[in-house]
């Protein structure tokens, strides 16, 4: 009989550690892993907006002035420039493009803040609102 | 003619949804269950419906029989329009669209009335408040169209392809020109455009019912159940027509608009998204809900919310305000749906704040990790992922408009905020329903979940050998196949406890153990539709390859993803309304033909740019997307990308509505019975 609990004992370790194994395998794996092979000049457009059309990218959009902007974002990269000074320069160039990607700054401190706040007040609610109350202190109070 | 046909059933619609509103008000008062504004009632919805029907039919009669003195027909048809788009004209513009609404609206209010008095329910106050709360909404819409968003207007004067002045009295003189411009080339490129409308408004309007039972149970001190049990089937049934018009619409971006992609978190799309969203939290709460009692007042707030954000989303898609913040003021419906909306929302939350010391005070939660708090995580997790993209698409509008000060909010920042919370979302989509109601015990939920989780984790390390180790994919898929098999194991172990005792195998429970609970099955394939869509969102978007504009003179190849493209030609036909210059592009691999693509640019008359259309090669594993930015006899210029696993997304959208399809079966007997038996218990219900 204690050979069958102490086989019982070990079986039940089999499933969380299967389960362990494979999670690290997982996480080795994909951390591990080369970054996407991305073409820079698509990463960096896909951050610009195209200022002749509405919200596309300069990657996305098939307009001619995209493209114009693309072939210039390909040259400073073949002249060796940093992503920074890529967009500084494109920005410059093209006065009325933008960034779809809105920098952190004062006047956008709200879009970021924003659900962050929900967030922390929707997990606040539930953990204090609607936690039920000990319930032997629940009994000689009502709400 | 047509005018003042049209003029006339808007005006009758308008009247009698306004009659409708104070009938059913007068009936939901009256304490006498047979009050004789019921009849009342009864007259006034059906003339609405009529006068709305009317509307449409005198509306698509118009444009078949090119009666081009209606200024809608001379401003957006054509005489050269095709069908079936000269039948989808009726809503591809704004003051058709509207009419469409109306329609739909009124549609919703007549199902409601008749399953709200079918046989064997006995319809009260609750139901007549709700049809007071409809018809109100319906009198704001009919009005938009005899006033700011009149289709019928007579033409009083005509350029050569467009009407430049025109009057709402249906007697004026009336003049048309020869021929209108037609609808918006891009509306007119593809099949899905005809639909995919039509399909997302019975999606939104719907969300009027749930609102409307809502303020009605507020208004006549009703919280309880039964508002929810009412107006849960109209819920699911927008949500699912919410779920196919968004699949669809995806599903048109990519294969009409030629930029390869199928979302932009555009401010068109995100207008679509957050009434999904929040109609989706609004499911799970209210099984909540009707479950345990809990969340009734989250429940009011979402409601209050799915509805106000339909009217937000029209707003911005139909005032001009996206495009600039400066030019909304000049169609006079921006302010109007503007007015509407703060009435909306300030007299609803105005209400609801009046009436929550009403609210039934909710027994409280026993444990965080149980049904109810998987519900809970699910609910702020849906409403912060619709506040994350509320804010951004009104923060450059906020912005500009009250600082002048110009900033772009696009991909980047949406992704980089929508991917952790969906991979939350789907992780709890896996948990919950293996999760016990109030409290869930280690040993309890153990047995039930180390199987699919080990099933996932290996289906993860499957793809890391053969596939890719590329993270967001990795993850995607084992987040996808953990949601999967909880819910198969779920499925499989109810199957097995159903045979135990009788002489049958698990396998022939199967289908009755789905049969005993359609709402809940159902449910678990829409889940399955969330988790495929979320494996090819991963897949298309991080595996994807690209080729930037290459110049291809007749003859070039170019090598591109183990794909070889030829240019052989170019061809030219012109129709009555565009002319569309196509690229034919042989597609070889391993030295052998697979396919041919045929991008095209067409250029419609009545648009300064060419349309492009992309050729798309299919193949099971990936979609091969050409499309031209230039095209001459010389040379084009190609653009080509790969969408690997593109069509499971589209597998995936029409899998989460059929689920919401299938949950609605469910549904439809539930009303009467156990209903009003469980309402008779409470006290002061």
């Amino acid at each position: 009989m204690a050979e069958r609990t102490g086989r019982r004992g070990l079986l039940r370790w089999v499933s969380p550690l299967a389960t362990l194994t494979l999670a690290a395998f997982v996480v080795v794996s994909i951390t591990t892993a080369d970054p996407v092979d991305q073409d820079r000049a698509e990463r960096i457009g896909n951050q610009v907006r195209c200022p002749a059309c509405e919200g596309e990218s300069i990657a996305e959009s098939p307009s001619s002035y995209a493209a114009d902007m693309m072939a210039y974002v390909r040259e400073m990269i073949t002249d060796g420039l940093s992503d920074r000074q890529i967009l500084d320069r494109l920005m410059a160039a093209y006065p009325r493009s933008q960034m779809l990607d809105p920098p952190f700054q004062a006047r956008t401190a709200l879009l970021w803040a924003l659900p962050a706040a929900a967030l922390v007040t929707g997990l606040l609610l539930a953990f204090y609102r609607l936690r039920k109350p000990i319930p032997t202190a629940s009994i000689g109070e009502s709400p | 003619m047509f005018s003042l046909a049209g003029t006339l059933a808007v005006w009758t619609a308008l009247v009698a949804s306004g009659w409708m509103t104070v009938s059913a008000w007068r009936a939901a008062r009256d304490p006498l269950p047979a009050s004789p504004s019921i009849a009342a009632l009864r007259r006034s919805l059906l003339t609405m419906v009529l006068g709305a029907l009317g509307a449409m039919i005198v509306l698509e009669a118009a444009l078949l029989a090119n009666d081009f003195t209606v200024s809608y027909v001379a401003n957006h048809h054509s005489r050269h329009t095709p069908f079936p788009f000269n039948i989808a004209t009726a809503w591809a513009a704004l003051e058709g669209s509207i009419v469409l609404w109306g329609l739909v609206l009124a549609a919703y209010a007549y199902a409601v009335w008749r399953r709200a008095t079918a046989a064997g329910t006995a319809p009260d106050s609750l139901d007549w408040g709700a049809l007071a709360v409809i018809g109100a909404v319906a009198v704001f819409f009919f009005g938009l169209m005899v006033t700011v968003a009149n289709p019928f207007e007579v033409c009083t004067e005509a350029a050569a392809r467009s009407c430049t002045a025109s009057s709402a009295l249906p007697f004026s003189r009336a003049v048309g020109p020869p021929d209108g411009l037609g609808p918006n080339p891009l509306l007119q490129n593809h099949l899905l455009m005809a639909i995919h409308p039509p399909l997302l408004y019975l999606g939104y309007v719907g969300l009027t019912v749930p609102f409307a039972y809502g303020i009605s149970a507020l208004a006549l001190r009703r919280s309880g159940p039964s508002w929810l049990r009412r107006s849960g089937l109209w819920t699911r049934v927008s949500w699912v027509f919410l779920t196919a018009g968004i699949t669809l619409g995806a599903w048109w971006a990519y294969e009409v608009l030629g930029w390869g992609g199928y979302w932009a978190w555009d401010p068109v799309e995100n207008a679509s998204f957050m009434p999904w969203l929040v109609a989706t939290a609004f499911l799970h709460s209210s099984l909540v809900q009707e479950r345990r009692g809990m969340l009734e007042a989250w429940n009011f707030v979402l409601v209050i919310g799915a509805f106000s954000l339909t009217i937000l989303g029209t707003f911005l898609t139909r005032s001009g305000v996206i495009a600039s913040v400066h030019s909304f003021t000049q169609s006079a419906i921006g302010p109007a749906l503007l007015g509407f909306l703060v009435v909306v929302t300030v007299g609803s939350f105005t209400l609801f704040a009046a009436r929550s010391q009403q609210i039934s005070s909710p027994p409280r939660l026993e444990s965080l990790a149980s049904r109810e708090g998987g519900f809970l995580l699910n609910n702020l997790l849906l409403t912060v992922y619709a506040l994350v993209v509320l804010t951004g698409t009104l923060y450059p509008l906020a912005l500009e408009a009250f600082t002048g000060s110009e900033v772009g909010v696009g991909r980047p920042f949406f992704d980089r905020m929508a991917v952790p919370i969906s991979f939350a979302l789907l992780l709890a989509m896996g948990a919950g329903p293996a999760l016990p109601w109030r409290v869930a015990r280690p040993r309890v939920v153990w047995p039930r979940i180390h199987l699919p989780l080990q099933v996932a984790l290996a289906a993860g390390v499957l793809v890391i050998i053969t596939t890719t180790r590329v993270g967001y994919v990795v993850m995607a898929v084992i987040a996808g196949s953990w949601v999967v098999a909880v819910a198969a194991g779920r499925l499989w172990s109810q199957a097995r406890r159903a045979s135990r005792g009788r002489d049958r195998n698990a396998w022939k429970s199967l289908a009755g153990v789905i049969r005993a609970d359609r709402g809940f099955w159902g449910g678990q394939l829409a889940h399955a539709g969330v988790a495929l869509a979320a494996v090819a969102i991963a897949c298309t978007a991080n595996l994807s390859q690209t080729l930037d504009r290459v110049e291809m003179a007749p003859g070039d190849r170019v090598e591109f993803a183990g794909y070889e493209l030829v240019h052989t030609g170019v061809s030219t036909t012109r129709t009555p309304n565009r002319l569309k210059s196509s690229a034919h592009v042989e597609i070889r691999k391993d030295e052998r033909r697979v396919g041919w693509a045929e991008p095209a640019l067409s250029q419609f008359e009545t648009s300064a740019l060419p349309i492009a259309t992309p050729g798309i090669h299919h193949t099971l594993t990936e979609d091969l997307y050409l499309s031209l930015t230039r095209i001459d006899e010389e040379a084009i210029t190609l653009r080509a990308a790969t969408a690997p696993l593109q069509w499971v997304l589209w597998l995936g959208g029409l899998t989460c509505a059929a689920g919401g399809l299938y949950s609605l079966a469910g549904r439809r007997r539930r009303r009467s019975g156990i209903v009003h038996r469980r309402e008779g218990a409470r006290p002061g219900g």
